[in-house]
């Protein structure tokens, strides 16, 4: 209550590219219906964001890569999630701090005004973030965390590749998602979160808190 | 899972889940009082209202000159009383009407609620009253005209009158389709989808003029999905406690449970039935309300 108050006007923006990895299968149907389709109606990603160009107020954030492990019992929108940032060695405490209030919705901005409200922040780990691949056969591997690896959809008949990609003109976390299916590996903090062939996609996202 | 996170969570979720309860008992409360106001308003102004042919005596004789001078006070006089009396009633059957609105919508709305809530815990937006004004506004709008029919059909129903129970099929036909149709699936992903509605709606929720306009948005795309099963409650009375019940039941599980979409479709087949039993007997629509 007190924090509408002390409303802060500083203005952030952050574009560049999302590699998501949850237990659903693959489709984000959380950007459609509103409920996981994983076995337990849980949501639990590990999500990869480079950011290309950022800056919050006057500090900048352009070039880096920092991931997340989210952990939600249920539907995203039930809330109750927690939520371990990974950021390398390099991120000083100044950006740390921006994207800390970014990631909670403490400065406002869609998606994070809302998404940052549904879970607790279980944990800052000091990794670095190796992203690699091209396309949707691609990934990162963070060290002492673990990894996620994506693939394409293969037709079932012809083993080729299957490009799909999904597309939301309105969507709240990306609007042109290429979608596969991924498979990983991570833990920290306590959450430990390990998937076969369930949903990835990568995507443009550009979100800001101005305008 | 960690055993303090075992210990800790169960508390505020219970406690949660009671202040969701009472707030439905209250409005069930509040919409049994009004309702009672409305009916006990209705009823002082019944009998005079038959014997009160002025008003509409009144629009005829306003044709002509001689028949308005004719009337002259006695008239206006009766007409004044029978305006303030529809007044009262009026008001009466708007808070019933908004509260029942408010009991059969808040526990199918309350993922969204949730989730403003949380948002408004943390700082993140105007207060909660403001978005639910917004939402309840929409249902509120509609009450005007379900005045009128449930003034129009309160004695025909219980009468058992065939053309009554012939508009009862109408509504539960109309219901049917519309239950099958495409605006009632587009309202119903927005309805069920309270992140991506947030998302693609939202920004700036801290505003009071945002809350209360996402407020209206996210109750007109519960009105565009729920208005005609509301048409089939006024259809059979507006105030019949197990419809109520039974619609509220169809609305929550449309809305909050995992298999929405095909609840809607079940609700269109039972719907669709219970439209040609009326049509084939009509006057056992008495026995319905």
């Amino acid at each position: 209550m007190t924090a509408a108050t002390t409303e802060t006007k500083t203005t952030w923006e952050l574009s560049g590219e999302g590699f998501e990895f949850c237990n659903c299968n693959p489709g984000c149907t959380c950007n459609f219906s509103g409920f996981p389709t994983s076995k337990d109606n849980s949501c639990k990603a590990a999500v990869g964001t480079r950011i290309r160009t950022g800056r919050c107020g006057d500090v900048d954030l352009s070039g880096l890569d920092v991931a997340a492990l989210l952990d939600w019992p249920k539907a995203i929108h039930d809330g109750g999630g927690k939520a371990v940032f990974i950021v390398p060695a390099a991120v000083t405490d100044e950006q740390l701090g921006c994207l800390a209030q970014i990631f909670t919705g403490q400065l406002g901005g869609m998606p994070w005004e809302i998404l940052g409200t549904t879970y607790e922040v279980a944990g800052v780990v000091r990794a670095e973030i190796e992203f690699s691949g091209e396309g949707t056969d691609a990934g990162f591997t963070i060290p002492g965390v673990g990894q996620a690896r994506g693939s394409t959809f293969k037709n079932p008949v012809t083993g080729e590749p299957h490009q799909a990609a999904i597309v939301l003109d309105d969507g709240f976390i990306w609007s042109r998602g290429e979608c596969g299916q991924g498979t990983f590996d991570v833990e920290a903090e306590g959450i430990h979160l390990a998937f076969t062939d369930t949903n990835w996609i990568r995507y443009e996202f550009s979100w800001t808190n101005s305008g | 899972m960690s055993t303090e996170q075992a210990t800790l969570l169960p508390r505020p979720a219970y406690r949660r889940v009671d202040a969701d309860i009472a707030v439905t008992v209250v409005l069930l409360v509040v919409a049994s009082v009004g309702w009672w106001w409305a009916a006990t308003a209705m009823d002082g102004h019944a009998m005079p209202g038959h014997t009160m042919p002025g008003m509409t005596d009144g629009a005829g004789a306003s044709d002509g000159m001689a028949g308005m001078e004719m009337a002259g006070d006695v008239m206006s006089s009766s007409a004044s009383a029978g305006i303030a009396h529809t007044t009262t009633t009026l008001a009466a059957f708007l808070v019933a009407w908004v509260a029942m609105m408010a009991a059969m919508m808040l526990p199918a709305v309350s993922p969204v609620v949730g989730l403003y809530r949380r948002a408004v815990e943390k700082g993140r937006a105007a207060p909660l009253p403001v978005f639910l004004l917004g939402y309840l506004l929409v249902w509120t709008v509609p009450g005007i005209p379900v005045y009128w029919a449930w003034r129009e059909l309160a004695m025909p129903l219980s009468d058992g009158e065939v053309w009554a129970g012939r508009l009862a099929a109408g509504a539960l036909l109309a219901a049917a389709a519309w239950q099958l149709g495409p605006v009632k699936a587009v309202c119903l992903k927005h309805c069920r989808s309270p992140l991506s509605f947030f998302m693609q709606h939202g920004g700036g929720l801290r505003r009071p003029v945002t809350a209360l306009r996402l407020g209206l948005a996210h109750g007109g795309f519960c009105l565009g999905c729920c208005w005609l099963l509301m048409v089939v409650l006024v259809a059979l009375g507006t105030m019949n406690l197990y419809w109520m019940a039974a619609l509220a039941a169809v609305i929550f599980a449309e809305k909050v449970t995992r298999y929405g979409e095909r609840v809607a479709q079940v609700t269109a087949v039972a719907l669709a039935g219970l439209g040609v039993f009326l049509l084939i007997d009509p006057t056992a629509v008495a026995s319905l309300t």
